[in-house]
């Protein structure tokens, strides 16, 4: 109980702390520029591959690593948020930005750990015997901690890397011959994940569309190419088809802490007529799209993304334009009840197992930065 | 919209065709799209193939299109598309800049458009299209476009340049409503749709707020109505007023219970009220007869209106109560409607901002002459003549002065061709009928007074014969190389003989010489002998019993028969050989 009331203190105090040297944080010229352009294309480009959004996060939080002047953890710490607090403000609805900022403040905390102390699990039983927090240690010069942090950043990009074949490679063990297998949308993680099945196993795939995007079409086009067989269905569809589907798998753009999903639009629709069958659902997503944030209002700017109409209502349409309001939100949002089983990169997990990853993954401190 | 893949086209095009200068963004946007301005209404015609803009045309309020037929020759299918936005994007070659100063008469880029399409014979520059569907790209050029993008942005149209995607953290809600950082809304305030507040603006209690977008550091009052308004920064509205389709700029102070109808215009400071009503449609200003909405100063940028205004400025009075109301500061602006004075000033009774949806869709934009760059100076002809004659006067009268001032200062002819050229792009004059004019003003030239104010009609004070001759004679042989530049093929030298034989008829000084001037320019290489010979024969066939004409004949005589003759002998060299 005290360690708890501690732990909230110390995150009071290293957030105050951080506001205080937020206006001295200085990255840089070089950090600052990289920092810049990465904002802009998190501003511009759209859709983002999350893959390629969390990967482009450790790189610059790496490049903060080894290009900003810190002299202790808790500096480091400070310039890490700085930049990672610019980000999500550029994107609020990219979470893979902020998972991957929390990721690395953690591996800072337990590499400043581990060089304080020699091993982290030392630390943790000494803290919690004194009811002392490691919080006083960090603004501690440690010698090695920028080369070994580094290093464990470049496993972090390593497990990015490896996460699809990763999940991938579970197919076999959740898939088994002759299945008809139903998603939507296009996920890289998923379109590997049936490839991997059809490999070993002859299944058929029923590919939703997904409008207004359509990327459904490709994803059918991509699975047509590697031989698998694979059908084509509108998003209306989707219901009468279900009851001849053994198993729907699909991709997401996040986990929510809860086990909830903010997936592509369409994938609701698809989760609900499953349980109205009671088809399992199968989601495919690696760890660094595990998020410790909740839900909390569905207006709210971090959940969903609001594009131009233009895929819905032609901008020809002429004076049908200035008479409605035509809103093109990108994301549903799958309450957990509705999904069976997660597949990550370390394994298949229950979505009421979610809390422990996310307790195991981030720095109860770090929840807001 | 993504300029890259434009640029991208742009140059894949110009390694095809060398001579492209400039590819231009259209948006595809039905008619009577809000979107669409009525002073940009455009419509063209492209090559369905390649998209090549073969003609551009706005065609306003005319129920007649003017396409040249030449197109349909030329070009295997055509497209004539009416459902395009103009963006005002183009995607210009290093060229173009070069083309500006060369036509320093173009004033604006449907100008350079449309020189360079009617041009495209001689210099052969092409210009392409590039029409965008699922893109979006704009340009406000007045009241009703500033609203209809305004709009467009805050449905999301140009996502991702939407306010919640910029540098200030703005949050998006239900039914369009963007409110930014420290916003205070009171207790019962209702935003209803499309709603923008900028940071550290408040809203008081029972205040009904739709489709407007309010500014930074803003206070709205209690029980304030603020419909299709938009209200930009620093602005303060007091309790129980209602803003009604208007906008009101920086620093706008509307006291309690002031109305402000649709369509008014409030600029920079004004302050209005309390208890009084600005009638729809009205514009006021802090600085009397000199304010023109800062905002679109720079569109319609035209120095001229200001500095006429500037001449008309009064030391600053008290504000009229009857204007303002009674603590108010402004005074209402009225459009200059002397039109007489200025044609610029026409541009001014541009568009007046939609008061309702059915007035906006009647469309009220007076037509801004094409043709913005007349000289100034009042012509006699000026008030009854318009278009293609008046252009040839105007034409003719700046060769006139080209031609002396080239001949007084001994200027490099190959400026004055570049100087004559610019004027021909000027005035639509076509190719042809350029020597034509050089010829007439070398002839008639001394005739002339030098002041431009009575160009347009001869003074009649003729010089001696002598002086006139010597006249046209230094200036065919100061001119021998720009005649010869525009004169090339029979045809013209057919032409200029013919204007030759008009002037002599009309002027006593060249018909007595007219001899030695057909000689002149026979040896100067400008006419041929054959040409010569056949006009002559088509001139004396046409002469019947006209005395001048017998006149004319009876001059040239003695040179016709040396050239028959000269031709005879040569013709006999040539057998002889």
């Amino acid at each position: 109980m005290r360690t708890i009331r501690n732990r909230l203190c110390t995150a009071g105090m290293a957030s105050g702390m951080a506001v205080a040297e937020k206006g001295r944080s200085d990255l840089g010229k070089e950090v600052e520029e990289k920092l810049h352009e990465f904002i802009t294309y998190l501003k511009q480009k759209n859709p983002h591959s999350s893959y390629d959004v969390a990967k482009r996060t450790v790189l610059l939080l790496r490049e903060v690593c080894s290009k900003t002047r810190w002299y202790s953890a808790r500096d480091l710490i400070t310039n890490i948020r700085a930049a990672g607090k610019k980000l999500i403000a550029a994107q609020p609805s990219e979470s893979a930005v902020g998972n991957m900022v929390r990721r690395v403040l953690k591996i800072v905390r337990e590499e400043h750990a581990s060089c304080v102390a020699g091993s982290v699990d030392e630390v943790d039983v000494r803290a919690l015997l004194q009811g002392r927090d490691d919080s006083d240690d960090l603004s501690r010069q440690t010698p090695h901690l920028k080369g070994s942090v580094i290093e464990i950043i470049n496993d972090l990009l390593g497990e990015l890397e490896l996460s699809a074949s990763n999940i991938s490679s579970q197919a076999p063990d959740h898939i088994h011959s002759s299945e008809v297998l139903m998603t939507t949308g296009y996920s890289k993680t998923v379109e590997a994940f049936l490839k991997a099945a059809a490999r070993k196993r002859k299944i058929e795939v029923i590919v939703a569309e997904s409008a207004p995007f359509y990327r459904g079409q490709e994803l059918a086009k991509n699975l047509a190419v590697a031989g698998v067989e694979t059908i084509v269905v509108t998003d209306s569809a989707v219901f009468a088809i279900m009851s001849r589907v053994n198993k729907v798998i699909i991709g997401t753009h996040t986990v929510m802490a809860d086990g909830s999903l903010k997936a592509i639009n369409g994938s609701y629709a698809l989760c609900l007529a499953a349980k109205r069958h009671s088809v399992p659902v199968l989601v495919c997503a690696a760890l660094f799209k595990l998020s410790p944030q909740y839900p909390c209002s569905y207006d709210h700017d971090t959940f969903n993304k609001i594009v131009s109409p233009h895929d819905i209502l032609r901008f020809s349409e002429g004076q049908l334009v200035s008479k409605v309001h035509v809103q093109n939100p990108v994301f549903d949002h799958v309450p957990p009840d509705l999904i069976t089983l997660f597949v990550s990169n370390i394994g298949g997990n229950a979505p009421s197992y979610v809390y422990r990853l996310i307790s195991e993954l981030y720095h109860p401190d770090d929840q807001e930065l | 919209m993504q300029l890259q893949e434009v640029v991208q086209r742009h140059r894949e095009l110009k390694k095809k065709d060398k001579m492209l200068v400039m590819t231009c963004v259209y948006k595809k946007a039905q008619p009577k799209h809000r979107t669409r301005s009525t002073e940009d209404d455009i419509l063209i015609c492209t090559n369905s193939a390649d998209g090549q803009l073969l003609h551009c045309e706005k065609p306003r309020k005319q129920r007649r299109l003017n396409i040249p037929l030449s197109l349909l020759d030329d070009h295997r299918e055509i497209e004539v598309r009416y459902d395009l936005l103009d963006c005002h994007i183009s995607i210009c070659s290093p060229t173009v800049p070069q083309l500006f100063s060369d036509n320093f008469d173009y004033q604006t880029r449907h100008h350079f458009i449309r020189g360079i399409l009617m041009n495209e014979d001689i210099l052969g520059n092409h210009i392409y299209t590039h029409v965008i569907s699922d893109q979006y790209a704009a340009r406000v050029c007045n009241f009703s476009t500033y609203d209809a993008i305004s709009k467009d942005v805050i449905h999301r149209w140009v996502y991702p340049l939407v306010p919640d995607n910029t540098d200030e953290a703005c949050s998006y809600g239900r039914r369009n409503i963007y409110l930014n950082t420290n916003v205070s809304l009171a207790f019962g305030c209702e935003l209803h749709e499309d709603v923008v507040i900028g940071r550290n603006t408040s809203v008081g209690v029972s205040t009904h707020i739709t489709q407007s977008s309010i500014g930074h550091n803003c206070r709205i009052g209690d029980n304030v109505v603020i419909e299709g308004a938009y209200i930009w920064d620093n602005c303060v509205i007091e309790r129980g007023s209602k803003v009604y389709r208007s906008i009101l700029c920086d620093s706008v102070y509307v006291k309690s219970n002031v109305v402000v109808e649709a369509g008014c215009v409030l600029s920079y400071g004004v302050i209005v009220g309390p208890q009084f009503t600005v009638k729809r449609g009205s514009k006021i200003t802090t600085s009397r007869d000199s304010g023109v909405p800062g905002d679109d100063e720079g569109e319609w940028g035209d120095e001229g209106v200001k500095v006429a205004e500037v001449t008309q400025k009064s030391p600053t009075e008290d504000s009229n109560p009857t204007e303002v109301g009674r603590e108010g500061r402004g005074f209402l602006w009225h459009p200059p409607t002397t039109v007489e004075e200025d044609e610029e000033s026409e541009q001014f009774a541009v568009e007046e901002w939609p008061a309702d949806e059915a007035e906006s869709s009647g469309g009220e934009s007076s037509s801004g002459s094409s043709r913005d760059s007349s000289p100034g100076p009042a012509q006699p002809s000026h008030q009854f003549s318009e278009g293609a004659d008046l252009d040839n006067l105007l034409f003719y009268n700046e060769i006139i002065d080209l031609i002396r001032s080239g001949l007084a200062e001994k200027v490099n002819t190959d400026n004055t061709i570049l100087m004559i050229n610019a004027a021909k792009h000027a005035y639509n004059i076509p190719i042809h009928d350029v020597p034509l004019a050089i010829v007439r003003a070398i002839m008639e030239g001394p005739r002339r007074s030098t002041t431009p104010s009575s160009t347009g009609a001869p003074t009649g004070n003729l010089q001696s014969q002598p002086d006139t001759m010597t006249y046209i004679k230094s200036a065919v042989n100061f001119f021998t190389s720009l005649l010869q530049h525009y004169i090339r093929d029979q045809s013209l030298q057919m032409s200029v003989a013919e204007t030759l034989a008009d002037c002599a008829e009309k002027q006593g000084a060249v018909l007595a010489n007219l001899a030695r001037l057909v000689l002149l320019f026979y040896n100067r290489d400008i006419l041929e002998e054959s040409v010569i010979l056949s006009w002559h024969k088509r001139y004396s066939s046409s002469a019947g019993d006209l005395p001048k004409k017998l006149e004319v004949l009876k001059v040239v005589k003695p040179v016709i028969e040396w050239l028959q003759t000269a031709s005879e002998e040569s013709s006999d060299d040539e057998e002889g050989e």
